[in-house]
């Protein structure tokens, strides 16, 4: 047996599956050549290094759930899912959803603001208009309760209409 | 075949899961879909996809563990069928090297040195970088051995488990696994080598 087949036998001991038959000649060359000896430290040692890296990876979740949803359908093979609405909670792991999501809240949020201080400005606009209305009346009209009081007596709104005459105040400032 | 359950108990599940049984199929599901998950992972470089197939690939045992005529032979047949998806998958996308798996006589390891310097990976600190060693090694290697390896050093089956997942001979198997050995070795002392 040669170096390099005893290194094949080497390989497959190290994984646990050289065949009894051939332990006994393995060791035999293992103990009168050093090559072979360093060899079987080396892959020992490579065994355990890549058998730790990297870490196996956890399937998701979400594997499940679609076979599951693929099971209740019926269909035993057809194109794999697309991304759709019942596997959202997995969706929103993506990057872009992300930032996607705090963006579409800050937007609703300032949508709302925007539209309460717009109601805001529309209201006091109003009560502006309404105040400088309720101001012109009593400056065009006097006060409506004097108002109320002399338009009920026909003879004295006479007499007030003909106060207001304007030409006799041009007349009068003359 | 994980740790957590027998050989009995696992038959057991298999032959309900034949008769019908969801629970039973869930059960298998999540004993199995962590390798499974791994060894696609592995062997196609990216989870998107292994997501598809290890999906895929239960589907399948789904609909054909009925004709699963020896439980005891379930794992292998498991694993068959990932790795039959995953090249229907590299096919399709035509990503698969031009490189057949039957072909004998390409010279894959040509860059190997025939001497390999020692290694000595109890000095090793287990790093990212040296995973990515490892992982970029295994994704260049042609699927013959790679495929061979993974099964044995990852997935620990036994070489005659792991001739059933590939259908060649345990010799082929034996000296592949022994190749892809010398491949992963020599890229890790490379990569020892240019970062002192």
């Amino acid at each position: 047996m040669n170096c390099r087949e005893v290194q094949i036998h080497l390989s497959a001991w190290v994984d646990g599956n050289l065949e009894a038959e051939l332990e006994g000649s393995v060791r035999s060359h293992l103990s009168s050549c050093d090559r072979c000896g360093r060899f079987l430290q080396e892959i020992r040692g490579l065994n355990r290094l890549v058998q730790n890296v990297p870490p196996e990876l956890d399937p998701p979740e979400r594997i499940w759930r679609r076979i599951e949803a693929r099971l209740e359908t019926g269909v035993s093979r057809p194109t794999p899912v697309p991304p759709s609405i019942f596997d959202w909670r997995d969706r929103l792991s993506l990057p872009a959803l992300r930032f996607a999501l705090p963006a579409l809240v800050l937007l609703i949020g300032l949508s709302v603001y925007f539209l309460y201080d717009s109601e805001n400005l529309e209201r006091k606009e109003k009560a502006q208009v309404l105040a400088e209305l309720n101001q012109f009346q009593l400056q065009v009209e006097g006060n409506p309760f004097q108002r109320a009081v002399s338009t009920s007596n026909p003879f004295f709104r006479v007499d007030l209409e003909a106060e207001r005459n304007p030409f006799e105040g041009r007349s009068a400032e003359q | 075949m994980p740790a957590e359950i027998g050989r009995d108990e696992l038959e057991e599940i298999i032959r309900r899961v034949q008769n019908g049984s969801g629970d039973d199929f869930q059960k298998l599901y999540h004993l199995y879909s962590k390798p499974i998950y791994n060894f696609i992972w592995r062997l196609i470089g990216s989870t998107e996809d292994a997501e598809d197939l290890t999906q895929e690939t239960f589907l399948k045992v789904h609909s054909e563990l009925r004709n699963l005529r020896e439980p005891a032979q379930f794992r292998f047949w498991l694993y068959r069928i990932a790795r039959n998806e995953v090249y229907q998958k590299l096919r399709r996308s035509q990503r698969v090297a031009e490189v057949s798996i039957d072909d004998e006589d390409a010279n894959y390891y040509s860059f190997l040195a025939d001497e390999a310097p020692d290694l000595d990976p109890e000095k090793l600190v287990l790093s990212r970088e040296l995973s990515e060693v490892v992982d970029r090694t295994l994704r260049e290697m042609t699927p013959k051995y790679r495929d061979v390896f993974i099964l044995a050093v990852f997935q620990k089956l036994s070489y005659e488990e792991i001739t059933h997942v590939v259908g060649r001979s345990l010799l082929s198997v034996k000296t592949d696994i022994y190749r892809a050995r010398l491949a992963v070795k020599d890229a890790l002392n490379r990569y020892l080598r240019r970062n002192g």
